[in-house]
């Protein structure tokens, strides 16, 4: 039996083709860009692709993310808070906190020995600390955000980056360029204040041991290893995290088969 | 569209068309209000003795901001970090939206109606602008105090709208108000047993109608739903469905009840401003009636800017058994640091009692409802499951 699940968030959208024994058989990730439906079709397509399936061997398809009712032809669809933890799960069983910082919110989520959420925190108020953050700063240090975690791991010594909002850090970042700072000392000290950020919501919730971690955002081992450090534990990181909403989904469609 | 359902028309039908007439009053009331002689006097807390309003021949009615939910005049007047509810409000005043007003009555319930208060008294000095102060502990002296707020209260209405008070007049009105309260309490008991048919949204377009100022309309239409109810309830089984009580600030989200609702669960019963906070118990009419309203209004167990939490913790957790409630949504305006506060103390209690508790903080008008949606869906997901979640 294979299933599929689509996640479309705020800034990507992926799919996942996942077999009975929940092994990956192929998968898309895409910018999600104006049309989330146009843009669902096409990475579920290329996911179809690499499976080298055709989409009549797909039984079921569950969808999470933002733009997750938009797309007309799911058999289901469930938030990405409840598919993070089930992906999380299958890959690790014992994880019992989540963190998933993705393109414009960052979730903590406790979960149950069964993967089911216990409870979880989301920030409510501004993009700061969340993968747009980082987009943000980078682009302020004129370079792409896929350098954040080698210059990160440059840094000889960190600089405090003050401002939350991301308006004022952005500035505060371009005030350190113009002082001379090292740039790998200031992206250290961006990954510093994301991590201090998410520790803080975090800490709504009983943190409880193992750690995993979600999200586009968890690629940046910069950022990881800051988390890691706040958080006084180790993190475990898929060796895709930003799939893992949609992974969850396809899991739960096969959950549901099964059921 | 025919709004005077028939005599005879049955089930769900004529239920949802006398609802509709019902809040037909509160959305046409400003058009209702020219047919009515009376002078008009807004209020903004469910504090304001309504009972000695209409007893001296004026009209009152809720302020509900709901024509501004996106203000932008009342932060040159205020602080834009303060509760939007009250920032609505006076943006609607701004704007001259009760410019046939004689007046606006507050009440010392939070800094954000004090403040109102203050800017409408500084900067219109041609309208009634009155401000009662309220204990916010409950004594025999805060009683006998607010008793003599009450009698001063009645001396500044009687200089501004030439009337004399009357005992008389304030027992009637008092017998007025107490109807609107059982009708109102017998349509929640209905609820409670799933047998009203009817949605969160439509019992808050109710309560907002009874605040309308159209009392004896309000109470005519509501005795006829009551009886319809009645009819139906005998023919019908009452739905299973997850059941949600609602408490906290101000809150008029429909879209958030709406998305509740979409998921298959329902909120039964809202302890809010405009619920059961509003028309909880009733006003003794055997003594003194200034004394009976120092009382009702000081002994609600309602409102978060009282002190005594334990009496208010004590009625959720009563209202949570009553109603058979499996989980608890509180919501909190934005800068509401009443409700806030009190949220924690109150999520720690209900979750003693192994009741989950989902909170949200919001603006007036909420933009980033997705986001919202989200965190709604999630927790239902996280306590119904999710395999009912269709699409």
């Amino acid at each position: 039996m294979i299933t599929a699940g689509i996640d479309i968030g705020s800034a990507t959208t992926k799919a996942v083709i996942v077999n009975q024994e929940l092994k990956m058989l192929g998968f898309s990730v895409m910018p999600t860009g104006a049309n989330n439906r146009e843009t669902a079709e096409t990475v579920f397509s290329a996911a179809l692709d690499r499976s080298t399936l055709e989409r009549e061997r797909i039984q079921t398809l569950y969808t999470t993310g933002y733009g997750r009712e938009n797309i007309p032809f799911a058999d289901k669809h469930i938030t990405e808070i409840t598919c993070h933890a089930m992906g999380i799960h299958a890959l690790f069983p014992d994880a019992k906190t989540i963190i998933d910082i993705g393109g414009q919110d960052t979730k903590g989520i406790e979960i149950d020995p069964q993967g089911k959420v216990i409870n979880f925190v989301m920030n409510d108020k501004c993009a700061a600390g969340t993968g747009r953050f980082l987009d943000v700063m980078a682009r302020a240090l004129g370079m792409n955000v896929d350098d954040l975690a080698r210059l990160s791991a440059e840094s000889t010594k960190v600089i405090k980056i003050s401002s939350m909002c991301t308006v004022f850090a952005e500035s505060e970042v371009v005030s350190l360029v113009a002082k001379g700072a090292l740039a790998s000392d200031i992206v250290k000290g961006i990954h510093e204040a994301v991590a201090e950020r998410s520790t803080i919501m975090l800490k709504r919730l009983k943190v409880k041991r193992p750690i995993a971690m979600s999200g586009g955002v968890a690629q940046n081992k910069g950022l990881v290893q800051s988390l890691e450090s706040k958080l006084e534990a180790p993190i475990d990181i898929p060796e895709h995290p930003q799939i893992i909403g949609a992974f969850g989904a396809a899991v739960l469609a096969q959950m549901a088969k099964r059921a | 569209m025919r709004l005077t359902p028939v005599p005879g028309e049955k089930g769900a039908a004529m239920v949802d068309a006398l609802i509709h007439e019902i809040d037909l009053l509160n959305k046409n009331r400003w058009n209702l209000f020219k047919e009515i002689q009376k002078p008009k006097i807004g209020w903004l807390s469910i504090y304001t003795p309504e009972e000695i309003l209409d007893a001296a021949g004026l009209l009152p009615y809720h302020i509900t901001g709901e024509d501004r939910p996106n203000p932008q005049k009342a932060s040159t007047y205020m602080h834009s970090n303060l509760c939007p509810y009250v920032l609505s409000s006076l943006e609607e005043v701004l704007d001259g939206v009760h410019d046939f007003a004689e007046g606006i009555i507050f009440v010392n319930a939070c800094d954000a109606r004090r403040r109102m208060y203050d800017v409408l008294k500084h900067f219109d000095r041609s309208r009634f602008f009155y401000i009662l102060d309220f204990s916010k502990v409950v004594t025999i002296n805060s009683k006998k105090y607010y008793r003599q707020q009450l009698q001063t209260f009645i001396q500044a209405l009687e200089k501004s709208f030439h009337f004399r008070f009357s005992v008389d007049a304030l027992h009637e009105s008092i017998q007025s108000w107490n109807e609107t309260r059982h009708l109102l309490c017998e349509l929640y008991e209905y609820r409670r047993t799933g047998n009203a048919g009817m949605t969160c949204s439509q019992a808050l377009k109710i309560v907002k109608a009874s605040m309308s100022g159209l009392r004896e309309a309000f109470n005519n239409k509501m005795s006829r739903l009551l009886d319809e109810i009645k009819i139906k309830s005998a023919l019908k089984n009452p739905e299973n469905k997850y059941r949600l009580l609602l408490c906290g600030s101000y809150f008029d989200h429909l879209d958030i009840v709406e998305t509740i609702e979409s998921y298959g669960a329902e909120i039964i019963c809202e302890n809010i401003s405009i619920g059961l906070k509003y028309f909880e118990g009733e006003i003794d009419t055997t003594g003194d009636p200034l004394d009976a309203l120092a009382d009702y209004y000081l002994e609600k167990a309602s409102c978060a800017r009282m002190i005594d939490f334990e009496k208010r913790c004590k009625k959720i957790l009563h209202l949570v058994e009553h109603y058979q409630i499996q989980s608890v949504f509180f919501f909190s305006l934005k800068f509401c640091d009443n409700n806030l506060l009190d949220f924690p103390l109150l999520k720690e209690r209900l979750n003693e009692k192994g009741i989950p508790v989902f909170f949200i903080e919001a603006e007036r008008s909420i933009e980033n409802i997705e986001q919202i949606k989200t965190r709604i869906i999630a927790f239902l997901e996280s306590q119904m499951g999710y395999s009912d979640a269709n699409v």
